[in-house]
């Protein structure tokens, strides 16, 4: 009777002491989410949104990620959540989207190819337009 | 010339306006944008296998068929039985991957309609079908018998699809 009795403490003690181990680690593992799908780290979560709105829902019509409510959208949000939380960069997540979906997934064009283009035009169009009052001015002061 | 210099934001300002209208107008894609993963090796699947259910590793040198589906997915039900005509090929490796499931859910799916896939993998995470570059469910993809990918189709594989699959099934063995 003394034997069942500790033998059975022994193994309460146990399933008590895995289930402490199983709660702990599972409150390890959501710590960093709010039951929203937010970041619970405010700083984060700021970085997640504006990566996220960069980023587009590949499936719907002009939306980021941060905008649409379609699942893919949430799936993409809750992935760079994820990512950010380990501790990744915004560049690498961005990158990995690129090489999964395309460059379409990114609002940001690439700064290589026709995307360096767009990069490089407003300022082109600064300089043409500047050349143009230049040439203007010079051609008016010339005549007068 | 005064003329010409007028003339130039003019020309700028109707090309802007053209192209504003043609936005507006122009029939839009709503399609999902071709895989990148065409012709590229296939991404490896990090997904635990969902417990229950038998696990059969590909053999070196298979085609293989990676199937994203869930049990939540209408077109899912309609697609699963030209998978079970495909799995009676018995050259091509079948990978299940559900997506943002419930297990019981997938074992119940499997459970009533067959299980066609050697390996089912439970995709919680998302990792996989991000990696994959997955835009909705069901998506197949085929990755020939040199790990490339080859293929993939958008949505569920109708029955007038399917000697097309297992057209490209059996290019891919070669």
């Amino acid at each position: 009777m003394i034997r069942s009795t500790v033998l059975m403490n022994t193994v309460l003690f146990v399933i008590l002491g895995l289930t402490s181990l199983s709660v702990g680690q599972s409150v390890d593992a959501t710590d960093q989410f709010l039951e929203t799908g937010q970041l619970s780290d405010p700083s984060l979560e700021a970085r997640a949104v504006a990566l996220g709105r960069t980023l587009r829902c590949v499936v719907c019509a002009n939306q980021s990620i941060e905008d649409s409510e379609v699942e893919m959208a949430q799936t993409l949000r809750r992935f760079v959540r994820q990512r950010l939380g380990a501790g990744d960069t915004e560049d690498n997540i961005r990158s990995e989207l690129i090489r999964s979906y395309g460059q379409f997934v990114s609002y940001e064009p690439a700064t290589t190819g026709f995307g360096w283009l767009l990069w490089v035009s407003p300022w082109l169009v600064l300089v043409i337009a500047g050349g143009v009052i230049f040439l203007a001015q010079r051609r008016q002061r010339l005549h007068v | 010339m005064k003329n010409g210099m007028f003339g130039l934001p003019l020309v700028g300002l109707l090309i802007l306006v053209g192209l504003a209208v043609w936005a507006l107008v122009a029939p839009r894609n709503l399609q999902a944008p071709p895989s990148q993963l065409i012709g590229q090796p296939a991404p490896g699947l990090v997904a635990q296998p969902l417990a229950g259910v038998p696990d059969v590793a590909a053999s070196p040198g298979t085609v293989r068929l990676v199937n994203f589906w869930a049990s939540y997915c209408v077109p899912c039900i309609h697609e699963h039985g030209q998978l079970v005509a495909i799995a009676e090929d018995q050259g091509v490796h079948l990978t299940g991957v559900t997506f943002n499931d419930q297990p019981d859910g997938s074992r119940g799916f499997l459970a009533r309609y067959g299980n066609p896939f050697d390996r089912v993998l439970e995709d919680s995470s998302s990792t996989d079908a991000i990696a994959w570059g997955v835009n909705a469910i069901p998506t197949t993809f085929v990755v020939s018998a040199n790990g490339t990918v080859v293929y993939r189709h958008d949505g569920a594989i109708n029955p007038p699809e399917l000697a097309k699959v297992l057209g490209i099934i059996e290019g891919a063995k070669n």
